[in-house]
């Protein structure tokens, strides 16, 4: 044991004394958690910024009871911050100007005239069509065969109703209301936000069919209240900054220590190729904590992070670090020249950073590169600490601690096999 | 008489069709230096990385104080007993002098005390600073120091001097000195003449991974170092082959020309035909050297680079 430790020791020791891996491993990761928090909202969930104009008034000026009711759901959905552009104003200059030379790209939905009194023309119009379908049905409804529900004085009363409905129909035929989004093409959120209204407008519209003048809307987000954007972001640079300290962190310490001899000066004493290995491992798991307990002060003290590690966190990170320094001492033991190792360790982990989603959701991604992902080791560290960390149910992060576990094991026994103490 | 430290019978090593080391045999007695010269490829370090378990020897058996070194279970009990200066030694860049001492004490279980074997090694100025920012003589004694951290009997020194200036490899001759005063036993390979002349109580000179003399370094000399030898620099090519034809023994080395003489008498014959030519003052006459022995038995010279035929 006192050998691991002298091991350990010496790691971590020159470790903290190499500027550029402590910058890499360290500083970066927590640099990046700013940048991400500062692009992606911060301790608010992200929206998208959007001007209206509501040309829907009444003869006062005011905008109508029903584009305001439209309004307060988009509100409602915190997914825009909202501007409104006065009813009288050019609406694109008005835009330009509020946004300044350097405001980038805007969005305007525009509220047409009559867009109140549409909705709810059509609203009337497709009960009425329903109220006539439902009488049709009772006409035509039999108690027993051969004896009608209604006789046939009934039927001509409801009959002339029924044309009464249709007159009533006729002039409030349905009229489709058309708003209008005008966005920049250069915009690359401009059709996310397209879709967004279309799914909020379809949802206002059935509400108004469906439940009739009682409309309410329940306000559902993926997101849940007591977490913020950069908690999301999180788990993501922990597993991802894990799996580049520990890989590259023993490839290049691996392939410099052989390459200089102080491998081969170290096998030349009592310790042996186990206790140097369970060292390694142990020094890097000890990096990973380090890094991550970093990157939550910075979290907590800066960002307003809110998540706080359990068991099943740390359970994680050991089990990550194993992973990735069995990982890296593979590569080592694969690659023997110290720059050809360092671009190997490197052409593994930066593709996986992306490819498992510790940056970006991959929700949107193609399928083949979900298959890609559910192959690569990192996705399940990630996983495990989204779980762990976010989701509200840690219990899920058992399966990925198990597979990141399994992996672990695999990893090392590779990686203790081509790790030579002994020449050919 | 002494103990003996290692014994060597039969070792081959083979890499695929290359045998880098050739059916050789040696002892070594305990509190002795011994050194291992020959040119580089010649087979030293394999040979040494045999000894110290860190190869397998492809045939023959070696016995190093007393331990097998093909048993692993021995290995172990064997590397708490002796030291190490590998060749082109190198410690973790980063940390002081001391760190370093100190991770390789940490492997074993009694070190010496570690100011102590810096203050021998006179390394007490530098303790506190980074292996990266030390002199290469320094960093040798460092070396030097690490092998002697856990208070060896044996202490195997692989080319310790090559790459230092003429002030550090005395520096370095002197520690090797003081180690033979405390009886140390000391294996030491070199391709540098003068470095086993002066430390070695008994050479064994190495050649394409056999050994072609073996013996006491006074010995040797006598033995085949081939009388004195007559060296002229710097002549030009012409008068370089006429000396040739007037003393067939002469070999020309570059713009050198060597005339080995086994009879005193023949000085005089050298020295006359010298001066007519007007070449006395480029002339050198030096004494009996392993070089003479290593050109004796290989028929090839021996320098800091290697052979040369």
């Amino acid at each position: 044991m006192k050998k691991v430790i002298a091991v350990v020791d010496l790691t971590l020791r020159n470790w903290f004394r190499i500027r550029s891996a402590v910058f890499f491993s360290i500083l970066f990761p927590i640099m990046l958690l700013l940048i991400f928090s500062t692009v992606f909202g911060g301790d608010n969930d992200p929206s998208f910024s959007l001007f209206v104009q509501n040309l829907d008034t009444e003869e006062d000026g005011e905008s109508s009871d029903m584009s305001k009711v439209f309004l307060e759901v988009l509100n409602s959905t915190d997914m825009f911050n909202i501007s409104e552009i006065p009813v009288d104003a050019d609406a694109n200059s008005f835009a330009k100007d509020e946004i300044g030379p350097l405001g980038g790209v805007y969005r305007i939905l525009i509220i047409p005239e009559g867009f109140g009194s549409n909705i709810v023309l059509g609203a009337v119009g497709n009960r009425i069509s329903v109220t006539q379908s439902t009488i049709q049905l009772l006409l035509q409804e039999e108690r027993s065969p051969g004896t009608p529900i209604l006789d046939q004085q009934e039927k001509e009363q409801i009959a002339a109703g029924g044309a009464v409905l249709d007159n009533v129909a006729g002039e409030v035929a349905l009229e489709k209301t058309h708003l209008v989004l005008v966005f920049d093409p250069s915009d690359t959120s401009g059709q996310v936000v397209y879709s967004i209204l279309l799914s909020v407008t379809d949802s206002f519209s059935n509400g108004l069919i469906g439940v009739g003048e009682n409309i309410s809307f329940d306000r559902e987000s993926i997101s849940q209240d007591t977490f913020s954007a950069v908690d999301y972001y999180l788990p993501g640079l922990i597993g991802a900054f894990v799996m580049s300290t520990t890989v590259i962190g023993i490839t290049s310490q691996n392939t410099e220590f052989r390459k200089r001899g102080i491998i081969k000066r170290l096998s030349l004493t009592p310790l042996s190729r186990s206790e140097w290995i369970i060292g390694s491992i142990l020094a890097q798991t000890v990096l990973a904590f380090i890094l991550t307990l970093m990157m939550f002060a910075v979290g907590w003290a800066v960002l307003g992070v809110t998540a706080v590690p359990n068991l099943l966190v740390v359970a994680m990170v050991i089990a990550g670090a194993i992973q990735f320094s069995g990982l890296g001492m593979l590569i080592a033991g694969l690659i023997k020249d110290i720059e050809s190792a360092n671009a190997a360790s490197n052409a593994i982990v930066l593709p996986m950073m992306f490819l498992s989603g510790a940056f970006f959701p991959l929700d949107s991604a193609p399928e083949f590169i979900h298959i890609i992902s559910s192959l690569l080791p990192l996705k399940y560290l990630i996983d495990g600490l989204r779980f762990g960390l976010i989701s509200g149910f840690p219990e899920g992060a058992l399966i990925s601690l198990a597979i990141t576990f399994g992996l672990a094991v695999v990893f090392v026994i590779i990686g203790s096999i081509t790790t030579k103490w002994q020449e050919d | 008489m002494s103990s003996v430290a290692i014994k060597v019978e039969g070792l081959v090593k083979t890499y695929g069709a290359i045998q880098a080391v050739n059916n050789i045999s040696f002892e070594i007695n305990e509190g002795e230096i011994f050194a291992l010269l020959g040119p580089n490829g010649a087979g030293k370090t394999t040979t040494l990385e045999i000894l110290q378990s860190l190869r397998k020897a492809t045939k023959g058996s070696v016995c190093v104080l007393g331990y097998d070194v093909s048993n692993n279970k021995n290995v172990r009990k064997l590397k708490k007993e002796f030291g190490v200066l590998p060749q082109d030694f190198n410690a973790i860049d980063k940390l002081t002098v001391k760190e370093n001492l100190s991770v390789i004490a940490k492997m074993y279980d009694k070190h010496v005390n570690l100011d102590k074997l810096i203050l021998t090694l006179d390394l007490e100025d530098k303790a506190n600073s980074k292996f990266e920012d030390l002199s290469g003589g320094l960093k040798q004694r460092l070396g030097i120091a690490g092998a002697l951290v856990n208070d060896p009997k044996m202490v195997f020194l692989d080319e310790p001097t090559t790459g230092l200036d003429p002030r550090a490899r005395r520096d370095v001759w002197r520690v090797i000195e003081e180690l033979k005063k405390e009886g140390k036993t000391i294996f030491l390979t070199t391709h540098y003449m003068d470095e086993a002349e002066i430390l070695a109580d008994r050479v064994a000179i190495i050649h394409k991974g056999k050994i072609v003399a073996i013996g006491e370094t006074k010995t040797l000399l006598e033995k085949n170092g081939g009388g004195r030898t007559v060296i002229l620099e710097d002549v030009p090519e012409s008068i370089a082959k006429e000396i040739k034809n007037r003393f067939p023994k002469a070999t020309i080395v570059g713009t050198d020309v060597r005339i080995q003489i086994l009879k005193l008498k023949e000085v005089n014959e050298v020295i006359s035909y010298l001066t007519k030519k007007g070449l006395e003052q480029s002339l050198q006459i030096t004494r009996p050297s392993l070089e003479n022995v290593f050109l004796e038995l290989t028929g090839v010279h021996l320098t800091e680079e290697g052979e040369l035929a």
